[in-house]
């Protein structure tokens, strides 16, 4: 029997027969429905309340009334602000760092397949052991950074009391942790280049950083935009890291979105204004992803 | 009905108090008997005495949760001022400026004596510091007194007095804790559920958890001399208890911790001024009261 009869096809369709395929994949709809689709339907939904839980009896169709009280809110606007502000410093950073270290790298040998093994080591911490252990190293008294600064002459400091400091923390817990991702990704991506067109361009006199603009970069740029763009969506949820490190302070400097979302939710209650600021968290990732992936990653069906 | 008994214990270091040599330099210098801290001006005094000798005078809470209200609302209260009270049933901002200004500011001189990252403490910090011996005296909560008790943990495991907290200018605050056994109006069966309420209030089951680690919120297990040996801060609890603050529990109350502690870390941490930060802790809470 030929796959297509297995599968079905437009001849059974139109004979009106039925659709084995579509009934293979009603599972994984049934699935996807439950666990993605519905609760975004069901998130708008909450948004559109005034909603307490302690009151969920009480609570007050609102309209887009939480949406715009978002845009009144210090508090949000602020944890946007932060949240914006640790994308384009932390993922660049990685982004950077991931590629050189995958360029240097790029060699044969075991030495070399040691360490990019070893490099990789940060990114299967899990996220709340690696804010712990951040945390550990920043306390005073203990913490080895907390030492060599002390050593360095910045004195004995509660670093993480400190909001910059504390702010700039949390971003480099993130570098140390996820930079190897970009790596892992950069490299695969550097060994499927074709060698012939590099080696090409050295006899041809071309210097590293013409190789390195001119051929390397635009041959990356669908694998480069792929690891970024999987690393924002990861980058804007961070929660756990930033949540045992600092808990958002001191004050509300390091109270990214996530975080702040969580707060409203599930410590002050008021789960309609939450559900509102996830659906705009859901919107900016949205967004920011088609950029991203507009022009620098092309799907199956759209190679020409 | 209250759970347990959770309210803030004082923890003095009796070796540090009982040194000969620590009592006669600390009356010559400040002319009274060392001894645990009774008022916030001998609190003051001692923690600056042994500060100077090499031992930390004060643990504070500062991490960003609760504790760190907590710690707002003793000094508040001590002073005299509460944040928020409840008038005929609405809970109103009633927080005296000039009083809380003064709260902060002598939790600020306190912090001069505090071990290096005062600004950053919360549990582990604390009980790790008071357990090398590094600190004279703090505050406690009951659950966790244990620890400091655990010879296999604590350099200071039977040198410590329990006592009710030191009195501030105003009068005695001792932070009460607010786990509770509570019968939703709504319960189908109550009977049972007040049957269960006596149970665990009973003295024949508080005999019984009482060795599992249970603290008791019945003055009779707590004054028991059999357990105030083994247990000496019993008898603190019930002095506290008689001297206990609650924190306003309102549907709001989890907002009104956050703008109390930000504006109480913004100031002893000297990020803003203690006037601003109590002008703005009131200008937010009146918002977040009046919507």
């Amino acid at each position: 029997m030929s796959s297509a009869s297995l599968l079905g096809n437009s001849k059974t369709k139109k004979s009106g027969g039925a659709c084995p395929h579509w009934f293979f994949i009603i599972p994984a709809l049934v699935i996807v429905f439950a666990i993605l689709i519905f609760p975004v339907i069901y998130s708008v939904y909450m948004a559109t309340f005034e909603w307490h839980l302690f009151y969920s009896a009480e609570r007050k169709f609102v309209g887009v009334g939480n949406f715009i009280q978002l845009f009144r809110d210090k508090e949000f606007l602020h944890s946007l602000w932060l949240q914006f502000g640790f994308v384009v410093i932390a993922l660049p950073i990685e982004t950077v760092l991931g590629f050189f270290v995958a360029l240097l790298l790029n060699r044969e040998g075991k030495f070399y397949a040691l360490v990019r093994s070893l490099l990789l080591l940060p990114v299967f911490i899990l996220p709340v052991i690696s804010g712990l252990t951040w945390r550990l190293m920043l306390q005073p008294g203990y913490g080895i950074i907390s030492f060599i600064l002390e050593k360095l002459g910045f004195g004995v400091k509660a670093w993480l009391a400190e909001p910059d400091f504390a702010y700039g923390m949390v971003i480099v817990q993130d570098v140390w942790r996820m930079w190897p991702f970009m790596f892992m990704f950069i490299y695969a991506g550097l060994t499927g280049l074709p060698k012939e067109i590099i080696e090409a361009a050295e006899i041809d006199g071309a210097r590293f950083w013409t190789r390195v603009f001119k051929i390397i970069l635009p041959q990356l740029r669908p694998t480069i935009a792929t690891a970024f763009l999987l690393r924002l969506v990861d980058a804007l949820r961070i929660f756990s890291e930033v949540y045992v490190m600092t808990g958002g302070g001191p004050g509300n400097a390091t109270m990214l979105l996530s975080l702040y979302i969580n707060k409203q939710a599930f410590e002050f209650f008021n789960i309609g204004y939450a559900a509102a600021m996830g659906v705009v968290l859901l919107v900016l990732a949205l967004t920011l992803s088609f950029f991203i992936v507009r022009g620098n990653i092309q799907f199956e069906g759209e190679r020409g | 009905m209250p759970i347990n008994a959770n309210v803030y214990v004082w923890l003095t270091r009796k070796d540090l108090i009982n040194d000969p040599k620590y009592r006669t330099e600390f009356k010559a210098k400040y002319g009274y008997d060392l001894g645990v801290p009774k008022t916030f001006k001998e609190l003051r005094d001692m923690a600056e005495f042994f500060y100077s000798k090499g031992i930390y005078g004060f643990a504070p809470f500062t991490k960003q949760t609760e504790g760190s209200t907590a710690e707002a609302i003793f000094m508040f209260e001590s002073f005299g001022t509460s944040p928020l009270t409840v008038q005929g049933g609405k809970v109103v901002v009633s927080l005296d400026e000039k009083k809380a200004v003064e709260a902060i500011n002598f939790y600020k001189e306190l912090l001069k004596f505090s071990p290096p990252g005062a600004l950053d403490m919360g549990h582990s910090e604390r009980i790790a510091a008071f357990n090398q011996g590094k600190v004279f005296t703090m505050f406690q909560w009951p659950a966790l007194v244990p620890q400091h008790e655990d010879p296999n943990n604590s350099l200071v495991a039977g040198k410590i007095i329990y006592s009710a907290p030191p009195v501030g200018p105003v009068k005695v605050a001792a932070i009460r804790g607010c786990w509770v056994l509570a019968m939703p109006i709504a319960s189908k069966n109550k009977a049972a559920a007040a049957e269960f309420a006596y149970w665990w209030a009973s003295y024949e089951t508080g005999q019984k958890l009482i060795p599992k680690g249970f603290t008791p919120a019945r003055s009779d297990l707590l004054l028991n001399p059999n357990y105030n040996k083994e247990r000496p801060w019993f008898k603190a609890i019930f002095d506290s208890m008689r001297n206990a603050v609650a924190r306003p529990r309102f549907t709001k109350y989890p907002e009104a911790s956050q703008i109390i502690r930000n504006y109480w870390l913004a100031a002893i941490s000297g990020k803003m001024s203690p006037e601003e930060a109590v002008r703005k802790m009131k200008d937010e809470l009146s918002e977040l009261v009046g919507k």
